[in-house]
């Protein structure tokens, strides 16, 4: 005789309603269990999201090459590296970098900062425009005093206002904004210090507007980006050469974002490992709760599990009511833990510089694991519960 | 009050025709204690007829318990066999003895067994849920039942909001929800104080009209006294009294 599917569930909700302190302790392993394996997926996933904006943004075959003291990277060499590796560079620019108070009338947001750029820069990092233009071969040419926003400096500056069209101070200097920036956050990584930025606390201004004309003005880094990252390797080679010859002009820096973030999620990888080693020990733990907490039903119950064999129920229906019961409490506590794992994940991407993402895949695992633990850790104490004599226990009260 | 013996069935007064419901054919239990072999039930021999009351007494352990157990399938006998509606119990498949127990036999305990988690309509409706019966016509019939024995205003009551003698009515209800052919009681007022063992003495008195057969075990004369025979276990053997 087959119980009702549905009646078991019922009987089980029923016995942990009543027992719900018993219940809460029990499940507090499988709630950390499955809250860090949901963490381990959403820092995983958002690790792989990062990767692929980054290639995304930068391209897998960009090189950086910055200078570590002022002079050492200029306009001129800019113009030499693509000349001397035309047939592997696809694209190049020049960057240069200040510090500025910026204000607009009585608009004044403290310091941002500045970043030079020659019109290939957008298109190099993939910058998205919400409106307005970027800088040209022309402003480059002639120094003009325009401007393209960051998202949020255009908010900072012009909080109720039109952004486009406005007159912004730096320093002492003055430019008119022909640009604002689309919010670009969640595109590019976040690699502060190697020249790519994810702020969009940032004034794009013509690179020479900022550190004079000429055909050899001073850049502050260089990036250089190869037709693929098979070339990657043959170009990096040539470059460092180039860096070697130069050295006596100042020590130059060679940077590839992408290996830089790959150190990264190297990083985040054995982080992974370790939080996934000590998920496995809490999930074991936890259904170690559960089963010692089953096998005190059991013992509990004997004359509850005889009467319901002198009722009719079989040895197949008293190991599916245990399993069921442990089942239910192990998914309560994997719902539970699910929401402690997204919970977890948002307040690490918060405090530290980690993109997590929770997906409805992670809750599905969650789900699943806390569905198995269940399943594996009732297994043994229904079939103690099965194997009770209906005879003995009867007649032990 | 009427003598119950007077309304005994057919069966009881001798007429070989009767069908029966339950019956023991030379039926044994022995125990291994250490090197010696305990003897606890020899030669039983019982015919129970549609509608019979039957009381089985005898001193503590004289094997009465063990001879519930074994009319009720929950035991496996030494020797000899029990044949339910026909059925003999020790040679059926797990699963054909539990649906048998479940269709045609209803089981009072002394103490009630019911379970503390439900409310007195769930305890009820459990062998029809074990059966399969959807939950809502379970528990309809389950109401019926409890309304037949006198607890129709505590369907909602568990059994820790319930005196000693309406659990017992309960799990009389419980034995009787699946409209079984036989009832099988192991001291069903052994627990209870004077009132609430008459209003459960009243109440098999009440259901002396059912079909179902009833082996009632007890130490109370009163019972016994109500019943269509009585049978005293003695040395094992299951003689009439006189």
């Amino acid at each position: 005789m087959r119980l009702p599917e549905l009646q078991v569930w019922v009987w089980a909700w029923k016995l942990w309603r009543t027992r719900a302190t018993q219940a809460l302790l029990s499940v507090l392993g499988v709630v950390s269990g499955v809250g860090g394996l949901v963490l381990v997926l959403a820092v995983g996933a958002g690790a792989q999201q990062e990767m692929r904006s980054a290639l995304g943004a930068l391209g897998s075959g960009t090189v950086i090459l910055q200078a570590d003291n002022h002079g050492a990277l200029d306009a001129a060499r800019l113009a030499r590296i693509g000349a001397l590796l035309p047939e592997l560079v696809e694209q190049s620019t020049g960057v240069a970098y200040r510090q500025a108070e910026v204000g607009a009338g009585e608009s004044h947001p403290g310091r941002a900062r500045l970043v030079g750029v020659d019109s290939q820069y957008a298109s190099m990092f993939s910058l998205r425009l919400h409106s307005g233009r970027f800088v040209t071969p022309y402003d480059v040419v002639h120094r003009s005093p325009v401007c393209v926003v960051g998202a949020r400096l255009g908010r900072a500056l012009f909080p109720r206002r039109q952004v486009l069209g406005q007159v912004v101070q730096y320093g002492a200097s003055w430019c008119r904004v022909v640009g604002v920036l689309a919010d670009n956050r969640t595109r590019l990584p976040d690699l502060e210090g190697v020249g790519v930025s994810a702020s969009d606390y940032l004034l794009y201004l013509p690179v020479t507007t900022i550190v004079g004309s000429g055909s050899a003005y001073a850049l502050d880094e260089i990036t250089v980006r190869f037709s693929d990252e098979a070339h990657l390797g043959a170009g990096l080679d040539s470059l460092r050469r180039i860096v070697e010859r130069q050295r006596a002009e100042g020590e130059i820096r060679v940077v590839v974002p992408v290996e830089v973030l790959r150190q990264k999620h190297r990083l985040q990888q054995v982080f992974q490992y370790l939080l996934l080693g000590a998920t496995f020990v809490l999930l074991v733990v936890g259904g170690t709760g559960i089963m010692n907490n089953m096998m005190l039903n059991v013992l509990s119950r004997r004359a509850e599990i005889g009467l319901r064999r002198a009722l009719g129920a079989t040895r197949a229906d008293i190991i599916a009511q245990f399993v069921s019961e442990a089942m239910v409490i192990a998914v309560a506590g994997g719902l539970a833990g699910i929401i402690l794992g997204a919970l977890s994940a948002m307040l690490l991407g918060w405090v530290s510089d980690w993109q997590t993402q929770f997906s409805l895949a992670a809750g599905a695992a969650g789900f699943a694991v806390s569905l198995l633990v269940g399943i594996v850790f009732g297994s043994y104490p229904a079939l103690q519960a099965a194997a009770v004599s209906p005879v003995r226990s009867l007649h032990e009260l | 009050m009427n003598d119950p013996r007077a309304a005994a069935p057919a069966h009881a007064q001798g007429d070989p025709a009767q069908e029966v419901v339950l019956r023991c054919e030379g039926l044994g239990r022995a125990y291994e204690d250490g090197d010696r072999r305990v003897r606890v039930l020899e030669g039983v021999e019982l015919a129970l007829a549609p509608g019979e009351k039957i009381a089985v007494v005898g001193a503590s352990g004289s094997g009465k318990s063990t001879l519930l157990n074994l009319l009720g399938g929950l035991d496996r006998p030494s020797a000899g066999r029990v044949l339910l509606c026909g059925a003999d119990l020790a040679t059926l498949p797990e699963r054909k003895l539990c649906e048998l127990r479940n269709r045609q036999l209803g089981f009072v305990y002394q103490f009630h067994h019911l379970l503390p988690e439900f409310d007195a309509r769930e305890n009820v409706a459990m062998p029809l849920l074990i059966r399969g019966t959807a939950r809502r016509e379970a528990l309809a019939r389950a109401a019926q039942v409890l309304e037949r024995v006198g607890l129709a205003q505590r369907l909602d009551h568990r059994p820790s909001q319930l005196s000693g003698g309406e659990r017992q009515r309960v799990a009389i209800a419980r034995a009787l929800v699946g409209e079984p052919a036989c009832v099988l009681m192991d001291e069903p007022t052994g627990n209870l104080d004077p009132a609430s063992a008459a209003q459960v003495l009243e109440l098999i008195d009440e259901l002396g009209a059912l079909r179902a057969a009833f082996v009632v075990v007890t130490h109370d004369p009163a019972i016994a006294a109500r019943m269509h025979r009585t049978l005293e276990l003695r040395e094992g053997r299951l003689e009439p009294r006189a």
